[in-house]
């Protein structure tokens, strides 16, 4: 038996027997209600507000099937006016206590009902959402069912959310519907108000580059608001504005406390870097070196790819060319985006991915193995120039690349190629001879502006912030990315 | 957006634009021209795409329709001149021909059937019978029009992208013609591939099973008719695999 198309991703209702499938269901009932926990405010006066109400009743329909005849059946309408008559009158102190009393009302008066599925909905319970309520299920025979979902629904405020340079200056409408299963208790009343209140403040002061985040942030609010271990929320999160033809862009994600146990920070003692080589979105690359003990991981990455063709088993059987295949070490892969729009731009690109191998990573005086190796490319791809349309149009490609250097070096590095390739440094998304930027850094997330200065992406120059805060906003991207092999970006990066 | 292929031009400049800091590294070639293959946006609108149209040059005795030796350097240019006048982007020039029981051909008379050719094309700009006239005109046009080296050679190839050629063009996809592969074409691959990554050219791969000359076998594919495009896979996955290779 499955309620759950009366109900929401949220609900957790099990079967209780298994040889029943049929329902009855009443959908959508609404009734006023007097609750004495206020309405959209807190109050003290009794409210008479509006509920509405969904029922599934679990019930053997074969016989009326057979018969067409009523009397197998249960009346709907006998069920509805039973309710009806439980409720008159009578001020609940919470939603919960009118879902028990729907339930207890109907187990008692029609005696076929052995299972039962109550959806309560109080539509002016919050002032920011557009319902608040619980759906819960009854057996007849034994104790109450272990757990219930909670849910606010369509809770909706305005927040700094996405990647592109519009969204990180005005709000956008973000849309929440939240479900929290837990255990049965009835020792207090949910405080919706309360956590609906917390969610608000904690979704209004957010700057989150991804609604993923913001999700997550929101699903960690309702756990710690709960705090018990075995409470699990669901949050599916929308952005109403992000897609033209859409309605929205929605991510929905599940979660319990301990998905947010504390993170190990990094060795280097730098809390805001998280760099990880064993959880790098890439593959490594065949005669990686690295230390670390994620070989396994690498080759099951590597295998998703086309399997090692007689012509792979054959070039690993050459003979190392000692001076390029030296067993220098890189212990970190990177993706860097070039682009240029003016001059000769192929050659330009050209340019700069033979500097980018430079001895030393030093275009001076280097001497000895490049310390970036580059092991993929991407096709290449002419846009239009964003933002500014008066330009020529760019060149773009994308590179993976294999790395000694650490994420500031490599970004001073790029620079001095840049410099070198004939930057002229001119307005942002204006003219240049190359452009390059790092767009991963194994799987780090670095911002080296200080706190206060992230809500912008007008101060990037000079600045790292890795994943690049760019990467979504160009199309381009994408669809590069897509075709750099093993570019196991996760789509978060390109909503 | 579109996905797009440049082509650099060669001979290189002599005077190679000294690149201040970038002495360090190879000249790059600059860019002859691209081709542009529009994809579908995100929006899904669709532009129309257009063809690219080869036309074939065989430098080759035993191609030449009549069979004889009339692979001199008029016939081909005036292959070449009327087939950019019909709209050919790109004249694909080999000697070596792959056609089932074909002879075999020393790298030197593949040198001499092809090098010269590319080098009197590129001469054509010069050529003609005064400034101002139709045949000038169309010997300027054929004297810039892209080139691509029909060879699994990859000394052929090097030279010919030397002498003009913007492209390379190998039918047995970098491995050569022995088959099944050997460490031999593992061997041919890695060079073959440096070639490419030096000169900075684009290149064609194709997919064949053993040389022209050769009773081919081709009862292991009998059960599996896609093992041709598995094969030709693998081979265009190793030569886009990393760059390292090509320090100086």
């Amino acid at each position: 038996m499955n309620f759950s198309q009366v109900s929401t991703p949220g609900d957790n209702t099990t079967t209780h027997s298994a040889d029943l499938r049929d329902l009855i269901r009443v959908k959508n009932l609404s009734l006023t209600v007097s609750f004495t926990d206020g309405s959209r405010w807190p109050s003290n006066q009794p409210a008479v507000q509006p509920v509405v109400i969904t029922l599934a009743i679990a019930h053997d329909l074969r016989q009326t099937a057979q018969t067409d005849d009523l009397s197998h059946s249960i009346n709907y309408s006998g069920i509805v006016s039973s309710i009806r008559k439980a409720i008159d009158g009578t001020s609940f102190p919470s939603v919960e206590a009118l879902a028990d009393l729907v339930c207890e009302s109907c187990l008692t008066l029609h005696s076929h009902i052995q299972d039962i599925f109550v959806r309560i909905s109080r539509p002016k319970a919050l002032l920011y959402a557009c319902a608040a309520g619980i759906e819960l299920s009854r057996h007849r025979i034994g104790k109450a069912p272990p757990e219930e979902t909670f849910f606010i629904e369509g809770l909706e405020c305005h927040a700094i959310v996405g990647v592109n340079p519009c969204e990180r200056e005005e709000r956008q409408r973000v849309r929440f519907n939240i479900w929290l299963t837990r255990g049965t208790s009835r020792k207090s009343p949910f405080d919706f108000r309360n956590l609906t209140r917390k969610i608000v403040d904690n979704i209004q002061v957010s700057t989150y580059l991804t609604l993923e985040a913001l999700a997550s942030s929101v699903a960690r609010v309702v756990l710690l608001y709960t705090a018990a271990d075995s409470d699990r929320v669901t949050v599916k999160a929308a952005k109403p504005n992000a897609l033209i033809l859409a309605e929205s862009a929605e991510v929905e994600v599940i979660r319990t406390l301990k998905d947010y146990q504390p993170v190990p920070t990094d060795s280097d003692g730098s809390p805001s870097t998280t760099v990880s080589p064993a959880s790098s979105p890439f593959p490594s690359s065949k005669d990686d070196t690295k230390p670390s003990g994620n070989s396994s991981e690498d080759r099951d990455t590597r295998t998703t790819e086309p399997a090692p063709s007689t012509l792979t088993a054959l070039l690993a059987t050459l003979p190392r060319n000692s001076k390029t295949d030296s067993p220098t070490s890189y212990p970190h892969k990177a993706t860097i985006a070039l682009g240029a729009n003016i001059g000769d731009r192929f050659a330009n690109i050209e340019r700069a991915l033979r500097l980018i191998e430079s001895p030393g990573a030093d275009l001076q005086q280097g001497n000895g193995v490049p310390k970036v190796v580059i092991v993929d490319t991407s096709f290449m791809y002419e846009t239009s120039p964003m933002y500014i349309t008066d330009q020529p149009k760019f060149i773009n490609c994308a590179c993976m690349v294999d790395t000694s250097l650490e994420p500031r070096e490599l970004l001073t590095f790029l620079k001095d190629i840049e410099n070198a390739v004939g930057r002229v440094s001119t307005f942002r998304n204006g003219p240049r001879a190359i452009d390059l930027d790092i767009l991963t850094f194994d799987s780090a997330i670095l911002d080296t502006r200080p706190e206060s200065e992230r809500g912008t992406l007008d101060n990037l120059a000079g600045q790292l912030v890795i994943p690049h805060p760019r990467i979504a906003e160009r199309e381009r991207n994408a669809e590069t990315f897509k075709r750099v092999r093993g570019a196991k970006l996760s789509s978060a990066l390109l909503i | 957006m579109s996905k797009v292929v440049p082509f650099p031009r060669y001979p290189l400049p002599t005077a190679s634009g000294a690149h201040s800091s970038a002495s360090r590294i190879p000249p790059v070639p600059p860019t002859s021209t691209y081709w542009s293959f529009p994809i579908a946006s995100s929006t899904g609108s669709q532009r129309p795409r257009k063809t690219y149209m080869m036309g074939t040059l065989n430098a080759t005795p035993d191609s030449f329709s009549d069979g004889s030796a009339h692979d001199t350097l008029p016939d081909a240019l005036a292959y070449a001149t009327s087939a950019v006048a019909a709209g050919a982007d790109i004249i694909d020039i080999g000697g070596y021909s792959t056609r089932p029981g074909a002879d075999y051909v020393s790298p030197e008379e593949e040198f001499s059937r092809v090098i010269p050719v590319v080098q009197a094309i590129r001469g054509l700009w010069q050529e003609g019978s005064g400034p101002g006239t139709v045949s000038q005109a169309r010997n300027v046009k054929t004297a810039a029009a892209l080139i691509s080296v029909d060879t699994f050679r990859w000394e052929v190839a090097e030279e010919a992208v030397h002498a003009g050629a913007n492209c390379i063009n190998d039918v047995y996809a970098f491995t050569g013609p022995e088959y099944p592969l050997s460490q031999a074409s593992a061997e041919h691959f890695v060079k073959m591939r440096q070639v490419a990554r030096d000169l900075a050219v684009p290149v064609v791969l194709m997919h064949s099973r053993g040389e022209a000359s050769a009773n081919k076998d081709y009862s292991m594919y009998a059960y599996a008719a896609d093992r041709g495009e598995e094969a030709l896979f693998s081979k265009v996955y190793e030569s886009n695999w990393g760059r390292r290779s090509m320090q100086p």
